[in-house]
């Protein structure tokens, strides 16, 4: 699948939920001027609302294609339903779970090729799953430590070492290049470039910034529509920077990279933010009630079974974890 | 000039060494060469789509087989869909039939529903198709199903978001 599919299909689990909640809504076929009202703030609000909005008309459109002859559709999806394989069927999707987010565009596209030339442009990138996180080591020997949910290009030439991060979280500890001159390293994300100057540091590309934290040596960021305000982070710091501008350093947060372990450390992390920060790595919904979220959370939890990470904190605080479905799962006050 | 990403070049090896294997099993399942080699070229394209699900240490033609078994699932379920659908369509006067092409069309998205809709819970999954396929209201669903218009409400939303997660696209595009 192209990385560019991919991306025009990324809408944040949220919103698909809350354009569902609106079809909802208009399909009752009863709606308010204040409830319209609403649901046109909501859509003004961002661009990924629009997205999801247009997903669900062209769902609610497609199926519509079917009206001319509903008993034969009926009958048709009622038979295949009674051939009793949906048990079956329900475990296989269910271990898929919701990785298909993404893969439905990719899927119809690759059906259009052969095995053997995809199989050749697969080298293009790194991805890891949701729950997933791995190392790997390039051509020159940096070693790369990618976080649940990533996708992240190397592209490699004689000018340069560049690491393009299209989504999720990188560590990366750099090499001396093997070859001489020494290429930059450079690690682009969607709103500017990092440059390595001999070191240890990880990128996290949020929705509108890029976050940076430096353990060794030093990075200098220059941001996309910005390049005179270009500063270098030294190591024990950490910044976020949008296209524009970069904002003050800070202290950096160990803690922050105990995911390379398969660990979230929360020191005293409200509820709201860690439940979060571990959802980046279960597939599905996980919510707070609003009523906790406050919390604090302290303790080491395991990333690679988040399921035994929901129990532990719900032995520790005085909360209930709610499986409604193994993916729509909410955490409620005891 | 990129490292590949651990445990993709494997799928080379895996193709050469299990693939005749695999074509040889669905052929005994399906009783067609044509329609094993389609689906062995299937199972080996979902490999290539999803690969972070094929861990190493796990036993590659348990996997595949896993696999393959669901297209087989899917094949005997769009060849249900088609039976009933054009039995369906042959029973109108031949003036109210719609065009071969359009039917195609329909078919292609009712195999696409039944595709997504077969892992929504049951009761979310006929209130979708009730008001998107027959056009009933909240009252009226509610009624067949036994529900209060609240929770088919519920079940709307739910069956929605089902779809959007599913990346569905009802939209058939032929060819």
């Amino acid at each position: 699948m192209s990385m560019q599919r991919r991306h025009e299909q990324e809408i944040p689990y949220a919103t698909l939920v809350q354009a569902a909640e609106w079809f909802a809504v208009f399909r009752s076929g009863r709606v308010e001027d204040e409830e319209r009202r609403r649901w046109q703030d909501w859509l003004a609000a961002d661009a990924g609302h629009r997205q999801a909005w247009a997903r669900v008309e062209a769902i609610s459109d497609g199926v519509a294609i079917a009206r001319e002859a509903p008993q034969a559709a009926s009958a048709a999806l009622h038979a295949a339903s009674q051939l009793g394989y949906r048990v079956q069927r329900r475990k296989l999707l269910k271990a898929m779970a919701l990785a298909a987010v993404t893969v439905g565009a990719g899927w119809q596209v690759a059906r259009q090729d052969s095995v053997q030339a995809l199989m050749a442009g697969l080298g293009a990138s790194h991805r890891t799953g949701v729950g997933e996180s791995r190392q790997a080591v390039l051509a020159d020997g940096t070693r790369l430590w990618l976080d649940t949910d990533t996708v992240l290009d190397a592209r490699y030439d004689d000018s340069q070492r560049l690491l393009v991060l299209h989504q999720g979280v990188i560590l990366v500890e750099t090499h001396a290049d093997d070859v001489y001159p020494a290429r930059p390293l450079i690690v682009r994300s969607r709103q500017g470039a990092m440059r390595a100057l001999g070191t240890r540091f990880a990128v996290r590309q949020f929705d509108g910034h890029t976050r940076l934290d430096v353990s060794e040596g030093r990075v200098e960021i220059t941001p996309l529509e910005a390049a005179a305000s270009a500063r270098v982070v030294a190591a024990g710091e950490q910044t976020s920077f949008t296209r524009h501008a970069i904002a003050a350093s800070g202290a950096l947060d160990p803690a922050r990279q105990a995911w390379t372990q398969g660990m979230l450390i929360a020191q005293d992390m409200p509820l709201a933010q860690f439940l979060a920060e571990l959802s980046r790595y279960r597939p599905g919904h996980l919510g707070c009630d609003p009523a906790i979220a406050g919390l604090r959370v302290v303790g080491a939890f395991p990333l690679r079974d988040t399921g035994q990470a929901l129990a532990m904190l719900a032995a520790a605080l005085p909360v209930r974890v709610r499986f409604t479905l193994p993916w729509w799962v909410s955490v409620a006050p005891k | 000039m990129a490292a590949s990403p651990p445990g993709q070049p494997h799928l080379h090896t895996l193709y050469a060494e299990h693939h005749d294997w695999l074509q040889a099993w669905l052929r005994n399942k399906l009783g067609c060469l044509f329609t094993a080699q389609d689906l062995a070229q299937d199972t080996f394209l979902r490999l290539v789509v999803r690969p972070r699900e094929l861990d190493a240490g796990q036993n590659p033609r348990a996997y595949l087989t896993t696999i393959a078994k669901g297209l087989v699932v899917d094949h005997w379920r769009r060849a249900e869909i088609e039976r009933v659908w054009v039995a369906a369509m042959l029973e109108r006067p031949e003036a109210t039939q719609p065009s071969a092409e359009h039917q195609a069309i329909v078919l292609e998205t009712l195999v696409e529903v039944d595709r997504i809709l077969a892992t929504l819970a049951d009761k979310p999954r006929q209130a979708f198709l009730l008001a998107q396929l027959h056009e009933l209201t909240y009252a009226e669903i509610g009624v067949r199903l036994g529900v209060s218009e609240r929770m088919v409400k519920k079940y709307m939303a739910q069956a929605m978001l089902h779809c959007l997660a599913a990346g569905a696209n009802f939209r058939a595009a032929l060819g």
